[in-house]
Protein backbone atom coordinates (compact mmCIF):
# COMPACT_ATOMS: atom_id res chain seq x y z
CA UNK A 1 0.00 0.00 0.00
CA UNK A 2 1.23 3.42 -1.11
CA UNK A 3 1.66 6.01 1.87
CA UNK A 4 -0.70 9.05 0.74
CA UNK A 5 0.04 12.85 0.66
CA UNK A 6 4.15 12.37 0.77
CA UNK A 7 4.83 14.40 -2.22
CA UNK A 8 1.41 16.03 -3.17
CA UNK A 9 -0.36 18.02 -1.07
CA UNK A 10 -3.61 16.95 1.29
CA UNK A 11 -6.00 19.06 -0.03
CA UNK A 12 -7.52 20.38 3.29
CA UNK A 13 -4.16 21.48 4.49
CA UNK A 14 -2.64 22.30 1.47
CA UNK A 15 0.82 20.77 3.06
CA UNK A 16 2.38 17.16 2.23
CA UNK A 17 2.30 14.80 5.70
CA UNK A 18 5.60 14.66 6.71
CA UNK A 19 5.57 18.91 6.56
CA UNK A 20 2.29 18.49 8.86
CA UNK A 21 4.21 16.54 10.83
CA UNK A 22 7.38 18.68 11.20
CA UNK A 23 5.13 21.37 12.18
CA UNK A 24 3.18 19.70 14.97
CA UNK A 25 6.81 18.48 16.51
CA UNK A 26 7.82 22.22 16.44
CA UNK A 27 4.76 23.28 18.17
CA UNK A 28 5.54 20.93 20.54
CA UNK A 29 9.16 22.07 20.99
CA UNK A 30 8.00 25.05 21.29
CA UNK A 31 6.23 24.52 24.51
CA UNK A 32 8.86 22.48 25.60
CA UNK A 33 11.46 25.52 25.38
CA UNK A 34 8.87 28.01 26.25
CA UNK A 35 8.20 25.98 30.15
CA UNK A 36 12.02 26.80 30.09
CA UNK A 37 12.72 30.34 29.09
CA UNK A 38 9.66 30.80 31.39
CA UNK A 39 11.22 29.05 34.30
CA UNK A 40 14.51 30.70 33.70
CA UNK A 41 12.80 34.10 33.83
CA UNK A 42 11.26 33.33 36.93
CA UNK A 43 14.60 32.51 38.67
CA UNK A 44 16.30 35.62 36.76
CA UNK A 45 13.85 37.97 38.08
CA UNK A 46 13.25 36.23 41.57
CA UNK A 47 17.25 36.28 42.37
CA UNK A 48 17.73 39.08 45.12
CA UNK A 49 20.01 42.34 44.02
CA UNK A 50 23.67 41.97 45.35
CA UNK A 51 27.12 40.61 43.18
CA UNK A 52 28.10 37.29 42.41
CA UNK A 53 30.15 35.47 44.81
CA UNK A 54 29.55 37.89 47.48
CA UNK A 55 25.68 36.80 47.80
CA UNK A 56 25.76 33.48 46.53
CA UNK A 57 22.05 33.62 45.61
CA UNK A 58 22.90 36.87 43.17
CA UNK A 59 22.74 36.21 39.69
CA UNK A 60 26.25 36.09 38.20
CA UNK A 61 26.82 38.08 34.73
CA UNK A 62 30.08 37.89 32.85
CA UNK A 63 31.01 34.53 33.03
CA UNK A 64 29.78 33.61 29.79
CA UNK A 65 32.54 34.47 26.89
CA UNK A 66 31.02 37.08 24.70
CA UNK A 67 32.67 37.18 21.54
CA UNK A 68 33.11 33.42 21.45
CA UNK A 69 29.15 32.97 21.89
CA UNK A 70 28.96 36.06 19.39
CA UNK A 71 31.06 33.88 17.08
CA UNK A 72 28.99 30.68 17.46
CA UNK A 73 25.89 32.74 16.74
CA UNK A 74 27.30 33.45 13.04
CA UNK A 75 28.24 30.09 12.70
CA UNK A 76 24.37 28.75 13.39
CA UNK A 77 22.81 31.63 11.32
CA UNK A 78 25.22 30.64 8.39
CA UNK A 79 24.46 26.89 8.68
CA UNK A 80 20.53 28.05 8.73
CA UNK A 81 21.54 29.98 4.99
CA UNK A 82 23.59 26.76 3.92
CA UNK A 83 20.94 24.41 4.36
CA UNK A 84 18.15 26.85 2.19
CA UNK A 85 21.47 26.94 -0.60
CA UNK A 86 21.09 22.73 -0.60
CA UNK A 87 17.24 22.83 -0.59
CA UNK A 88 17.47 25.23 -3.35
CA UNK A 89 20.04 23.24 -5.31
CA UNK A 90 18.18 19.95 -5.36
CA UNK A 91 15.09 22.54 -6.38
CA UNK A 92 17.48 22.85 -9.81
CA UNK A 93 18.13 19.56 -10.09
CA UNK A 94 22.25 19.92 -8.73
CA UNK A 95 22.59 17.43 -6.45
CA UNK A 96 26.51 17.33 -6.24
CA UNK A 97 25.75 21.10 -4.94
CA UNK A 98 23.10 19.95 -2.64
CA UNK A 99 25.90 18.08 -0.89
CA UNK A 100 28.37 20.88 -0.98
CA UNK A 101 26.35 22.97 0.53
CA UNK A 102 24.67 20.16 2.78
CA UNK A 103 28.90 19.82 3.73
CA UNK A 104 29.19 22.83 4.94
CA UNK A 105 25.76 22.90 7.07
CA UNK A 106 27.22 19.77 8.76
CA UNK A 107 30.85 21.17 9.18
CA UNK A 108 28.90 23.98 10.72
CA UNK A 109 26.95 22.15 13.40
CA UNK A 110 30.41 20.59 14.31
CA UNK A 111 31.89 23.45 14.96
CA UNK A 112 29.15 25.02 16.88
CA UNK A 113 29.57 21.77 18.86
CA UNK A 114 33.18 21.88 19.42
CA UNK A 115 33.31 25.42 20.37
CA UNK A 116 30.55 24.51 23.11
CA UNK A 117 32.72 21.70 24.32
CA UNK A 118 35.33 24.39 24.75
CA UNK A 119 33.30 26.91 26.98
CA UNK A 120 31.96 23.80 28.70
CA UNK A 121 34.97 22.72 29.54
CA UNK A 122 36.61 26.05 30.47
CA UNK A 123 33.65 26.09 32.87
CA UNK A 124 34.25 22.83 34.36
CA UNK A 125 38.11 23.96 35.22
CA UNK A 126 36.59 27.58 36.51
CA UNK A 127 35.50 27.70 40.08
CA UNK A 128 34.51 29.53 42.55
CA UNK A 129 36.16 29.41 46.09
CA UNK A 130 34.68 30.67 49.44
CA UNK A 131 36.83 31.27 52.29
CA UNK A 132 36.46 30.87 56.03
CA UNK A 133 36.54 34.50 56.33
CA UNK A 134 33.54 35.02 54.32
CA UNK A 135 34.86 36.15 51.10
CA UNK A 136 34.41 34.62 47.85
CA UNK A 137 36.42 34.79 44.58
CA UNK A 138 36.33 32.78 41.28
CA UNK A 139 38.93 31.51 39.25
CA UNK A 140 41.25 28.45 37.64
CA UNK A 141 43.16 26.46 39.85
CA UNK A 142 46.81 25.81 38.66
CA UNK A 143 48.25 22.20 39.61
CA UNK A 144 51.58 21.25 38.44
CA UNK A 145 50.99 23.17 35.12
CA UNK A 146 47.11 22.40 34.40
CA UNK A 147 43.58 23.00 35.49
CA UNK A 148 42.08 20.38 36.99
CA UNK A 149 37.94 19.72 36.15
CA UNK A 150 35.57 18.68 38.85
CA UNK A 151 37.51 19.19 41.99
CA UNK A 152 35.89 20.00 45.56
CA UNK A 153 37.14 20.97 48.76
CA UNK A 154 36.60 16.96 49.56
CA UNK A 155 39.15 16.31 46.71
CA UNK A 156 41.63 19.06 48.55
CA UNK A 157 41.65 16.69 51.31
CA UNK A 158 42.03 13.51 49.77
CA UNK A 159 45.17 14.78 47.84
CA UNK A 160 46.31 16.17 51.09
CA UNK A 161 47.55 19.64 49.53
CA UNK A 162 48.29 22.57 51.97
CA UNK A 163 47.92 25.03 49.50
CA UNK A 164 46.53 25.71 46.03
CA UNK A 165 47.84 28.25 43.05
CA UNK A 166 45.06 30.33 42.07
CA UNK A 167 44.21 32.16 38.87
CA UNK A 168 41.72 34.63 40.29
CA UNK A 169 39.65 36.20 37.66
CA UNK A 170 39.51 40.21 38.06
CA UNK A 171 35.60 41.33 37.45
CA UNK A 172 36.81 43.69 34.74
CA UNK A 173 34.13 42.73 32.07
CA UNK A 174 31.33 43.99 32.71
CA UNK A 175 29.67 42.64 35.66
CA UNK A 176 26.42 43.68 36.79
CA UNK A 177 26.05 44.29 40.60
CA UNK A 178 22.65 45.71 39.96
CA UNK A 179 20.28 45.13 37.08
CA UNK A 180 21.51 45.81 33.81
CA UNK A 181 24.51 48.64 34.86
CA UNK A 182 28.17 47.49 34.79
CA UNK A 183 31.08 48.77 36.65
CA UNK A 184 34.51 48.68 36.16
CA UNK A 185 37.11 47.80 38.78
CA UNK A 186 40.68 48.94 39.02
CA UNK A 187 42.85 46.90 36.93
CA UNK A 188 46.37 47.13 34.96
CA UNK A 189 45.64 47.85 31.45
CA UNK A 190 45.43 44.04 29.68
CA UNK A 191 45.42 42.03 33.34
CA UNK A 192 42.24 39.83 33.62
CA UNK A 193 43.58 37.19 36.18
CA UNK A 194 45.48 37.41 38.92
CA UNK A 195 47.47 34.10 40.21
CA UNK A 196 47.54 34.16 44.26
CA UNK A 197 48.93 30.77 46.71
CA UNK A 198 45.52 29.74 48.81
CA UNK A 199 45.75 27.79 51.86
CA UNK A 200 43.85 24.67 52.13
CA UNK A 201 43.43 25.14 55.22
CA UNK A 202 41.91 28.91 54.54
CA UNK A 203 39.21 26.82 52.33
CA UNK A 204 35.54 26.69 53.24
CA UNK A 205 34.70 25.48 49.85
CA UNK A 206 35.50 24.87 46.21
CA UNK A 207 32.96 24.58 43.90
CA UNK A 208 33.90 24.33 39.51
CA UNK A 209 30.95 25.89 37.32
CA UNK A 210 28.53 22.59 37.04
CA UNK A 211 24.47 22.73 37.64
CA UNK A 212 25.07 21.62 41.10
CA UNK A 213 26.89 25.20 42.33
CA UNK A 214 23.66 27.49 41.58
CA UNK A 215 20.95 28.14 39.74
CA UNK A 216 22.28 30.08 36.68
CA UNK A 217 24.59 27.38 36.20
CA UNK A 218 21.69 24.83 36.26
CA UNK A 219 19.50 26.88 34.13
CA UNK A 220 22.70 27.51 31.42
CA UNK A 221 23.66 23.83 30.87
CA UNK A 222 20.03 22.47 30.93
CA UNK A 223 19.05 25.05 28.24
CA UNK A 224 22.70 24.95 25.99
CA UNK A 225 22.55 21.08 26.54
CA UNK A 226 19.41 20.62 25.35
CA UNK A 227 20.16 22.80 22.71
CA UNK A 228 23.22 20.68 21.94
CA UNK A 229 21.35 17.63 21.92
CA UNK A 230 18.88 18.99 19.13
CA UNK A 231 22.12 20.12 17.27
CA UNK A 232 23.40 16.58 17.10
CA UNK A 233 20.48 15.01 16.23
CA UNK A 234 20.16 17.82 13.57
CA UNK A 235 24.11 16.53 12.76
CA UNK A 236 22.81 12.87 12.15
CA UNK A 237 19.65 13.38 10.34
CA UNK A 238 21.18 15.80 8.34
CA UNK A 239 24.33 13.65 7.84
CA UNK A 240 21.89 10.54 6.99
CA UNK A 241 20.31 12.18 4.23
CA UNK A 242 23.10 13.62 2.38
CA UNK A 243 25.88 10.63 2.72
CA UNK A 244 23.50 7.49 3.13
CA UNK A 245 20.16 8.34 2.45
CA UNK A 246 20.85 10.23 -1.13
CA UNK A 247 20.11 7.03 -3.70
CA UNK A 248 16.58 8.18 -3.03
CA UNK A 249 17.39 10.98 -4.82
CA UNK A 250 17.44 8.99 -7.98
CA UNK A 251 14.06 7.05 -7.45
CA UNK A 252 12.20 9.69 -5.51
CA UNK A 253 13.88 13.17 -6.41
CA UNK A 254 10.41 15.31 -5.11
CA UNK A 255 10.22 12.97 -1.80
CA UNK A 256 14.06 13.19 -0.80
CA UNK A 257 13.33 17.01 -1.77
CA UNK A 258 10.66 17.27 0.75
CA UNK A 259 12.60 15.60 2.99
CA UNK A 260 15.32 17.67 3.03
CA UNK A 261 12.90 20.67 3.05
CA UNK A 262 11.71 19.30 7.02
CA UNK A 263 15.19 18.44 8.33
CA UNK A 264 15.69 22.39 7.12
CA UNK A 265 12.54 23.06 8.70
CA UNK A 266 13.54 21.75 11.69
CA UNK A 267 17.56 23.20 11.80
CA UNK A 268 15.33 26.70 11.54
CA UNK A 269 14.33 26.28 14.50
CA UNK A 270 17.48 25.44 16.56
CA UNK A 271 18.83 28.35 15.16
CA UNK A 272 15.67 30.69 16.34
CA UNK A 273 15.99 29.00 19.86
CA UNK A 274 19.70 29.92 20.14
CA UNK A 275 19.01 33.33 18.36
CA UNK A 276 17.21 33.85 21.97
CA UNK A 277 19.47 31.93 24.39
CA UNK A 278 22.69 33.86 23.04
CA UNK A 279 21.33 37.42 24.82
CA UNK A 280 19.59 35.72 27.42
CA UNK A 281 22.70 33.84 28.82
CA UNK A 282 25.54 35.43 27.87
CA UNK A 283 24.29 39.31 28.03
CA UNK A 284 21.46 39.73 30.57
CA UNK B 1 9.93 26.55 2.16
CA UNK B 2 7.92 25.50 -0.55
CA UNK B 3 5.01 22.97 -0.22
CA UNK B 4 5.10 19.58 -2.11
CA UNK B 5 4.33 20.61 -5.86
CA UNK B 6 7.49 21.48 -6.73
CA UNK B 7 8.95 21.90 -10.21
CA UNK B 8 12.20 20.56 -11.11
CA UNK B 9 12.92 23.27 -13.26
CA UNK B 10 16.28 25.42 -13.30
CA UNK B 11 14.09 28.31 -13.87
CA UNK B 12 12.01 29.25 -10.64
CA UNK B 13 11.16 27.81 -7.47
CA UNK B 14 8.00 27.88 -6.27
CA UNK B 15 8.43 29.72 -2.52
CA UNK B 16 6.06 31.35 -1.13
CA UNK B 17 3.56 31.64 -3.46
CA UNK B 18 6.09 33.62 -5.78
CA UNK B 19 8.28 32.04 -8.54
CA UNK B 20 11.85 33.06 -8.12
CA UNK B 21 14.73 31.84 -10.22
CA UNK B 22 17.27 30.19 -7.89
CA UNK B 23 19.67 32.64 -8.03
CA UNK B 24 17.17 35.36 -6.59
CA UNK B 25 16.14 33.25 -3.65
CA UNK B 26 20.05 32.34 -2.26
CA UNK B 27 20.28 36.08 -2.98
CA UNK B 28 17.15 36.46 -0.37
CA UNK B 29 18.64 33.66 1.71
CA UNK B 30 22.05 35.38 1.93
CA UNK B 31 20.73 38.68 2.55
CA UNK B 32 18.42 37.35 5.96
CA UNK B 33 22.07 35.33 7.31
CA UNK B 34 23.64 38.95 7.30
CA UNK B 35 20.85 40.75 8.65
CA UNK B 36 20.54 38.31 11.59
CA UNK B 37 24.51 38.37 11.88
CA UNK B 38 24.59 42.12 11.98
CA UNK B 39 21.69 41.92 14.60
CA UNK B 40 23.59 39.48 16.74
CA UNK B 41 26.30 41.81 16.73
CA UNK B 42 24.09 44.86 17.52
CA UNK B 43 22.92 43.25 20.82
CA UNK B 44 26.24 42.56 21.96
CA UNK B 45 27.21 46.25 21.29
CA UNK B 46 23.79 47.43 22.99
CA UNK B 47 25.08 45.99 26.41
CA UNK B 48 27.56 48.51 26.72
CA UNK B 49 25.10 51.50 25.32
CA UNK B 50 23.86 51.56 29.21
CA UNK B 51 20.91 53.09 28.65
CA UNK B 52 19.24 54.85 31.46
CA UNK B 53 16.02 52.53 32.35
CA UNK B 54 17.33 48.80 32.97
CA UNK B 55 14.03 47.37 31.59
CA UNK B 56 14.55 49.26 28.29
CA UNK B 57 17.95 47.74 27.70
CA UNK B 58 16.40 44.17 28.51
CA UNK B 59 13.61 45.24 26.14
CA UNK B 60 16.27 46.32 23.54
CA UNK B 61 18.30 43.59 23.72
CA UNK B 62 15.29 41.24 23.06
CA UNK B 63 13.93 43.32 20.25
CA UNK B 64 17.18 42.39 17.90
CA UNK B 65 16.36 38.23 18.36
CA UNK B 66 12.41 38.83 18.01
CA UNK B 67 13.66 40.63 14.65
CA UNK B 68 16.07 38.22 13.47
CA UNK B 69 14.07 35.08 14.40
CA UNK B 70 10.87 37.00 12.55
CA UNK B 71 12.95 36.91 9.19
CA UNK B 72 14.14 32.73 9.86
CA UNK B 73 10.39 32.36 10.29
CA UNK B 74 8.59 34.47 7.23
CA UNK B 75 11.72 33.73 4.92
CA UNK B 76 13.61 30.23 5.69
CA UNK B 77 10.51 28.64 7.00
CA UNK B 78 8.20 30.53 4.70
CA UNK B 79 5.27 31.17 6.83
CA UNK B 80 4.36 33.76 4.92
CA UNK B 81 2.58 31.66 2.90
CA UNK B 82 -1.03 31.69 3.98
CA UNK B 83 -1.87 28.25 5.03
CA UNK B 84 -4.02 27.27 7.64
CA UNK B 85 -1.62 25.01 9.59
CA UNK B 86 0.18 28.03 9.76
CA UNK B 87 -2.58 30.14 11.47
CA UNK B 88 -2.62 27.47 13.95
CA UNK B 89 1.02 27.46 14.92
CA UNK B 90 0.24 31.46 15.64
CA UNK B 91 -1.79 29.56 18.73
CA UNK B 92 1.71 29.25 19.96
CA UNK B 93 2.08 32.95 20.10
CA UNK B 94 0.23 33.44 23.59
CA UNK B 95 0.60 30.85 25.04
CA UNK B 96 4.41 32.13 24.58
CA UNK B 97 3.38 35.49 26.12
CA UNK B 98 1.73 33.94 28.80
CA UNK B 99 4.37 31.60 29.71
CA UNK B 100 7.10 34.74 29.76
CA UNK B 101 4.17 37.25 31.53
CA UNK B 102 2.74 34.81 33.87
CA UNK B 103 6.22 34.70 36.06
CA UNK B 104 6.61 38.33 35.19
CA UNK B 105 2.86 39.18 37.03
CA UNK B 106 4.04 36.82 39.87
CA UNK B 107 6.86 38.22 40.66
CA UNK B 108 5.58 41.79 40.84
CA UNK B 109 2.93 40.73 42.82
CA UNK B 110 4.98 39.55 46.11
CA UNK B 111 3.33 40.33 49.31
CA UNK B 112 4.46 44.20 50.67
CA UNK B 113 7.64 43.75 52.74
CA UNK B 114 8.90 40.47 50.87
CA UNK B 115 12.39 39.75 50.47
CA UNK B 116 14.01 37.16 48.98
CA UNK B 117 15.80 34.79 50.82
CA UNK B 118 19.64 34.88 50.72
CA UNK B 119 20.30 32.07 52.93
CA UNK B 120 22.79 29.76 51.10
CA UNK B 121 24.24 26.56 51.73
CA UNK B 122 27.46 25.51 50.38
Amino acid sequence: MEIPYTVKPRPDTGLYNAKIGIWLFLASEVMLFGALFSAYILLRVGAPDGFWPDVPTAWPHGLLNVPLGTFNTAVLITSSMTVMMAWTALKENNFAKFRKFMTVTLLCAVLFLCIKGYEYNDKFTHYVIRLKDGSALTGHLEINGSSPRFWTEDTLAAKKLESVEVLQDIPTVLRYPSGFKHEEVAHEPGEHHIKREIKTADIQSLRPFVPATGTFFAVYFTMTFLHALHIIGGVLVMGYMTFVGGGMWKTEPERYTNRIESVGLFWHFVDLVWIFLFPVMYLL
Amino acid sequence: MSDATHTHTSETVAVSGHHRTPGEERKVYFTVAVTQIVCAVLTVLARYWQLDSTALTIAFALLLPCISASLVACYLMHMLERKAVYMSMALTIPFFIAMIALPLWSDGNRPKGYHHATHYVP
